[in-house]
This record gives structure tokens, C-alpha cells and sequence, in this order.
């Protein structure tokens, strides 16, 4: 077993190495728009979801009250041992209230977090952990209950995801109350659950407390790619960085505030133990009808997709007019002059089509290509890299 | 196969990116890593690691040195606010030291002298323990509980503050967990993230793989990080010997490593050229993070001994693999357990009271023959039957002498 892994180990570091070449398919992304997928039908006809108050809200203790009010980090910390256990059991009530509306998230091999926001079942998670739209997924609740779901919408470029549970429930499932991103302050105490490392019987959700470090507003993370009008739809969203410490399997999970509002969804983190970063809940929000119509746009920040090839956009077929060295496309067998018809599924007419493809998957995906070569039909399989820079 | 897979990809990403940064200098390590947190195989096929623009790495680098010490929940006021809730706890606090270097934390039980700690951190011999005055004193192992991975150690004192434990093992879930230090604030703080379960112990490896054609065995790869990198073994050593017996074949090494627990030493006879080389390793848990840098940078250092454990409770209290080993106190002065390990970036593991007191209770047993008797104060009343000296919960700080 031990052998068999390291073997493993010196292979991909030939094939990966080769990857994080500089000039790595860079050329088929500098024509890209950022648009929005509007091919894909919609799954679940538009939200008729009554938003209740939800479980999770927590009345405030008195004793907080200048904690949770102070504008300043160095007024938001506790001065008393009062005010310290005054803390501590207004963060019990809302760990206790939040396991039942964290869930585990399962999508193909990706493995992640959500949280519950509506009696009829709409599930926030982070778009890579979704994958793409309108696939099956199964949700994991805390006390062990398995139950199917199906991907909606997601806003790549911010990495938030929705689900919904397809089973019926007429009690209505338990959910969380949902909070605003908005007034968030740097210093603000802040709940975080979710399943680290996976699924783990026996474990409930894992329950992490601590503090906003920094919200960062303006995040040009696909930097000259973006349209300005999605620009200025973003942008003012700012992402929450915290110290509650996340790990892999977090992803999707929730951030709570004090009184049990839903305030953001964990994304990704940093080397550093408080660098975790997590979607802002508004996003949700302002984008609720697309992404309940099953659409998704944007790439994720920092991870876009890429193959390797170049083509033009004047061509009415997706022709690939030069192959990048040692790109994905390469490895895959991909040549000059092929035809590509299909690409993960989807059906491909154009180039600007190929690239739309292309951004609907995630770097690492294992893909089949459908190319025509010499009047000949072949399908090859590929795995997507990681556009640089 | 799907695990390996991702955790083997992961690795070369991490040299790929590695060597991205080596070539520009002036970018910080730190931050400039984006990891999505998902536990997925896709992701996980992918790169994880990933460089984000120049731009938004200065803004946040910015923000950083501006406003978030005074954030965080670790800035020194918020430490401090917890200083009248800890109790006497801090006194009965050891730091262990092997070498002049610190190898584990460790708790006073009994104030003549007996400290537990984490056993797997710390060598047979040489150990000493610093004190909250400030004083040393040498200290020798008395007992071990392998299952457990505490151990007992005696030091030459008397009258010696001890760890007030927890009568109550109902902590709920969000509540503040304190780890002690020999000081007044503590070294670390946290929350209780599970309560009590099981661990289950995986494999114990000491990281070498041994050439498959070769029926000799031959190592022909050491992995970074693990006991045998620490140790010194090197790729084309020839293994001939483990704990002073001699092996001969592959399956033999396999065989004689598969009897030890991670967290165990051992000593390996490898012959390198035409000299042997005696090494000494230790063995670690066969985690993920082994076999996976970037993993094992988001993780910071875990314990080689963190899983397999009867009964933990789990939390989000930062500390290092050296930091473990003592108290682990609530808000009302009690230790509610013995920090066991460091498992993961968001994971620390503590032995919960009612698996300790038992431990220590036996360990004190077999060291001295039963003559010492460790007791925490709702003992002391019914079942106080002829011990030569019984101890209540130290806070009261004064040892109740002999009850006979």
C-alpha cells in the first residue's frame, strides 16, 4: 500500500511540474468574456420560497451588547470574566442551534459543506464544491440522514453555490436565519460549522469560534478578464476573512454572527491558521433568481480553467488554430487543425463555445473531448489545467 | 485509490508552485496561497495552491499589519480576559524539557513531585521540568500508559500546586477551552468543537519505501517530513537491522514496523556504502498530510502520535505538537482534560477528565506500589479506604496529609 502511494507520488510530479510553466495556455483566455451561461434550462422554476426567521437566531445576552455593538475591534473584546461567560454561553446556544441546518455536501468526487436557508430545502454551499449546475448530489445531514439533491445555479467569480433537497418534507426542514453581510465590522465574534476532512461518522458538525479580521471589498481576482459590468455587479461585495481556522471539507459550510444569523459561506484559505476566507451571504441575495434558474457565470478567483489551445472566433466551428506547449490540450493528444464537437458533455459549434465549456469546469476535472480529425470522429480524454496568473 | 491519487497530485502542485516562488524573492510566502476548502477529489486533482495577482496580495498584506493583531481572537487583551478565569491551573503548569529544549507541556497531579505528560514526546531519559517560579527540576518517567499516550513522571519537589480537575464532563459544545502556561495568561485559547468520541488509531509508518524488485530491502525513496527523513535515512540505503535484530528481506522490515505504534522510536541499523549507519526514527500516524506538502502547510505540524484514543474532546485551540501534554481549563478554573495531540489545522485533541483521573490513578499504582494515592475531591469522602496519603483537588492547594 505505502509503495504503491509514493510511486504515484513521482509520477504526477513529472505531469504537474510540466504545468506550472509560465507561459501556460494563457492566449485562449485573453478573448474570453466573462458572460453569463445562459444555455442551460432552468431545473426548478423560480423561488416561490417563503424566507421564514429560521432556528438558528439567538437572542442577544444584554451582557454583549457593547461587545457586539462597538465599531472599534479593541472595544469588541471581552473586559470581564462576566462578559467572557456571557460569551461563552451565547456561543454554546448558537452551536448547539446550528448543527441541525449544517450539512455535508456530496457532488461527483467533491466532497463539502452547506447550509440549509429555507423549510422547502434550499441549500447554500460554495460553487466548487457544486461543481455545475443541474446535477444529482446527495446532502448529509449531521445526525446522519442521506438525502438526494440537485445543483442549481452558482456565481463562480464570487464561489457561491446553491442546491436543493428533492426530497419532500412536509414538516419542512429545519433552517438557518439568514443575516446580511453588509454591516459587518473587523473585530465582529463569529460562528463557524461544517464538516472538515469529509464526512466522519459519529461526528457532528465541527463547531470553530472567532473574530472578522479584515473584509476585503474589492476583489480583482480574475484581473483583466472581467467585464466591467460584472464589475460593478461585484465588487462591492466584500469577502470575509476570519480566524476561525477551515480545512478541506469546509468549503460551503457556514459563518454565523453572534445571534445565529447566516453571514457567509467558507471559500479558501491561506497557509496561515487565520486565513480563512468565506463568500459573503449577499451574494446570494442579489443573484437569487439566477441562480435558483440554474445559471452560472464567472470563473472561481485565482482557478480558472484552462486547456491550452487557440482558435478564432470568426470561425464558425471550433477549430484549433495552435496548441500551447506541454498544455493540457497537448498531453491529451489534441493536434492543429481538429475540429472539437463536444467538450464534458456539452455540445460545441464554435469556439467561443469551446471556451464557454471550458469555464463551466474546474482545473483537475477528467474530461472527454469529441474531436473530428480527417473526417474521422474521436473522443479523447483530458484533464483540465490551470490558467496562470 | 481515489484518496492517493489526490494526495500525491497535491504534492507535485506544491514543488511546481514552490518553485514559482523561489524564483521571485520578493513575494512573502505567507498569503500568497489560496486553497479552496473542499474535500474533493476533483479539487483536490487540481491545483490547490494557488498564486493570487500582485495586487490584491498588497492590500491584504496592508490590512494585515494595520488592523488585525487587535482582531484577532488570540490579541493579547482577549487572552488576558481570561486570566481570572483560569484559576490556580497555570501553577500546576510544567513546561518539559529534554536537551534545553521544550519537548511537551505537562500537569502537576500530586504536589509531591508527579507530573503527567504526553509520552510519545518525550525520550527515556534526560528530561527536566521547568516551573511557574521559574525553577528546574529533573524529572524521571515512573509510568506510561501507551493506550493512552500519557505518561507519569516524578520530580524531587514537595508541596506543589496541582491541576484542579473538572468534576462536571459535560462541557457544551462553543465553550472556551484554555491551554495553561506557566504563567497567568494562558499559552493558547479555543473552543470545545466536539465532545467526546472515539479515535481510531491508523497505520504507524516510518516513511521509507523499499524497492519493490529487490527482495533485499533496499529504501528507494524517504519521504519528506517523516520520522525516517528526520532521522537521516537516505535512498539506496540497505536496512539490516531494527531494534538489534537483524532483517534480511523486505517483508521482515515490513513485518517488525508493523508491531510499533506511531509515536514509538526506533533504532534502525542501515548500511550505506560500505559503512552502517545507526539511526534512530520515530514513527508517525500514516495521515494524508504525510504524503501531501500542501496539506502539510495548511496543517502546520501535527503530532506523530494523533489518532487512536479511547475517548477525546476536540477544538480549535492553535497549539504545536510541543505544546502539548498539559492542562486544558474551562471558565470556572477546572481542567476538563490533558491536551493529547495536534491533528490538523482546525483539530487539537484532549483527553477528557474522566479518562485521565483513572489513568493517573493507576499509573500512580504501579509506580509506587500502590502508596500514593491520587484522588480528586469527590472521591475523597466515600472512597478514601487506607491509602497512606490522599490529595484533593489542588486548588485548595494544601495537601491533605495522610488518612490514616
Amino acid at each position: 500500500m505505502q509503495i504503491t502511494r509514493v510511486r504515484l507520488l513521482c509520477l504526477f510530479a513529472l505531469f504537474l511540474l510540466g504545468l506550472s510553466r509560465p507561459s501556460f495556455a494563457q492566449e485562449i483566455f485573453s478573448v474570453a468574456p466573462v458572460g453569463e451561461r445562459t444555455s442551460l434550462k432552468p431545473v426548478v422554476p423560480a423561488s416561490t420560497s417563503v424566507i421564514s426567521r429560521g432556528i438558528t437566531e439567538v437572542d442577544l445576552d444584554p451582557l454583549l451588547d457593547r461587545i457586539n455593538q462597538a465599531n472599534d475591534p479593541r472595544s469588541s473584546e471581552p473586559r470581564s470574566l462576566d462578559e467572557l461567560r456571557a460569551l461563552e454561553r451565547q456561543q454554546s446556544k448558537v452551536a448547539e442551534k446550528i448543527q441541525s441546518v449544517t450539512v455535508n455536501v456530496q457532488q461527483g468526487s467533491a466532497q463539502g459543506s452547506g447550509v440549509i436557508i429555507t423549510a422547502d430545502g434550499y441549500v447554500l454551499t460554495a460553487a466548487h464544491v457544486a461543481g455545475k449546475p443541474d446535477r444529482d448530489a446527495w446532502i448529509l445531514m449531521s445526525d446522519g440522514r442521506r438525502l438526494k439533491a440537485r445543483t442549481l445555479g452558482m456565481n463562480r467569480y464570487m464561489d457561491a453555490g446553491l442546491l436543493k433537497i428533492t426530497e419532500e418534507n412536509s414538516a419542512g426542514w429545519d433552517h438557518a436565519s439568514l443575516g446580511s453581510s453588509k454591516n459587518l465590522k473587523s473585530g465582529q465574534w463569529c460562528i463557524a460549522s461544517g464538516h472538515p476532512g469529509g464526512w466522519v461518522k459519529d461526528r457532528p458538525a465541527v463547531i470553530r469560534v472567532g473574530r472578522i479580521l479584515t473584509l476585503v471589498p474589492d476583489r480583482t481576482v480574475a484581473s483583466g478578464t472581467v467585464s466591467q459590468a460584472l464589475r460593478n455587479d461585484e465588487v462591492t461585495l466584500s469577502t470575509i476573512v476570519t480566524d476561525c481556522a477551515l480545512i478541506g471539507g469546509d468549503s460551503g459550510g457556514p459563518l454565523f454572527d453572534l445571534s445565529g444569523k447566516l453571514i457567509g459561506i467558507h471559500s479558501r484559505i491561506g497557509t496561515d491558521v487565520s486565513d480563512n476566507m468565506h463568500v459573503p451571504v449577499d451574494v446570494f441575495s442579489r443573484s437569487w433568481d439566477k441562480m435558483v434558474k440554474g445559471e452560472a457565470w464567472g470563473t472561481l478567483p485565482g482557478y480558472k480553467p484552462a486547456i491550452g489551445v487557440v482558435g478564432s472566433s470568426e470561425d464558425p466551428r471550433a477549430v484549433i488554430s495552435q496548441l500551447v506547449e506541454d498544455s493540457p490540450a497537448q498531453k491529451a493528444g489534441l493536434r492543429v487543425g481538429d475540429v472539437v464537437r463536444k467538450f464534458d458533455g456539452s455540445a460545441v459549434s464554435s469556439f467561443q463555445e469551446l471556451i464557454q465549456a471550458v469555464e463551466a469546469t474546474l482545473p483537475g476535472d477528467r474530461v472527454r473531448v469529441e474531436i473530428e480529425r480527417d473526417g474521422k470522429i474521436m473522443t479523447l480524454p483530458l484533464v483540465v489545467g490551470l490558467q496562470d496568473g | 485509490m481515489k484518496k492517493l491519487i489526490r494526495a500525491t497530485s497535491l504534492s507535485c502542485l506544491f514543488l511546481g508552485t514552490l518553485l514559482m516562488y523561489c524564483s521571485n524573492p520578493t513575494i512573502p510566502s505567507k498569503s500568497n496561497a489560496a486553497v479552496y476548502v473542499t474535500d474533493s477529489a476533483r479539487q483536490q486533482n487540481a491545483m490547490q495552491l494557488v498564486q493570487q495577482p500582485a495586487t490584491n496580495r498588497k492590500r491584504r498584506l496592508d490590512a494585515e499589519t494595520t488592523t488585525t493583531n487587535a482582531n484577532q481572537r488570540t490579541y493579547y487583551t482577549v487572552l488576558q480576559s481570561f486570566r481570572k478565569a483560569i484559576g490556580n491551573n497555570w501553577m500546576a503548569t510544567v513546561r518539559v524539557l529534554a536537551d534545553n529544549r521544550q519537548v511537551a507541556m505537562g500537569a502537576v497531579i500530586h504536589p509531591d513531585g508527579w507530573v503527567i505528560t504526553k509520552a510519545s514526546e518525550i525520550p527515556e531519559n534526560g528530561l527536566t521540568c521547568r516551573l511557574f517560579d521559574g525553577t528546574r527540576s529533573d524529572a524521571q518517567i515512573k509510568a506510561r500508559r501507551t493506550d493512552l499516550d500519557l505518561a507519569l513522571l516524578k520530580l524531587d519537589r514537595k508541596e506543589l500546586v496541582c491541576v484542579d480537575w473538572s468534576q462536571d464532563v459535560s462541557s457544551r459544545v462553543g465553550s472556551w477551552l484554555a491551554t495553561t502556561d506557566l504563567k497567568s495568561m494562558p499559552m493558547a485559547i479555543g473552543v470545545l468543537s466536539v465532545g467526546p468520541r472515539q479515535i481510531s488509531s491508523v497505520k504507524a509508518v516510518l516513511g521509507i519505501q523499499l524497492d519493490a524488485r529487490d527482495e533485499a530491502p533496499v529504501v528507494s525513496m524517504v519521504l519528506p517530513g517523516s520520522g525516517a527523513s528526520e532521522a537521516g535515512v537516505q535512498a539506496d540505503d540497505v536496512v539490516v537491522k531494527i531494534d538489534d535484530q537483524a532483517v534480511f528481506s523486505r517483508q521482515a522490515v515490513l513485518d517488525i514496523l508493523g508491531s510499533f505504534k506511531a509515536g514509538q522510536h526506533v533504532d534502525v541499523t542501515v548500511k550505506r556504502g560500505k559503512e552502517e549507519v545507526e539511526l534512530h526514527a520515530k514513527l508517525m500516524d500514516l495521515s494524508n498530510s504525510l504524503f501531501d506538502p500542501t496539506e502539510m502547510e495548511v496543517n502546520g505540524q501535527i503530532s506523530s502520535r494523533s489518532t487512536g484514543f479511547e475517548k477525546v474532546i476536540q477544538h480549535d485551540t492553535v497549539i504545536s505538537p510541543n505544546q502539548c501534554g498539559g492542562p486544558l481549563v474551562d471558565l470556572y478554573g477546572h481542567a476538563v482534560g490533558i491536551n493529547i495531540a495536534r491533528a490538523g489545522r482546525v483539530c487539537s485533541y484532549a483527553l477528557p477528565t474522566d479518562i485521565v483521573v483513572p489513568a493517573i490513578q493507576d499509573m500512580l499504582n504501579s509506580a509506587t506500589d500502590g502508596k500514593v494515592i491520587f484522588a480528586s475531591a469527590n472521591q475523597v469522602s466515600g472512597a478514601a479506604k487506607s491509602p497512606e496519603e490522599i490529595v484533593v483537588r489542588a486548588q485548595d492547594s494544601s495537601v491533605i496529609p495522610a488518612v490514616k
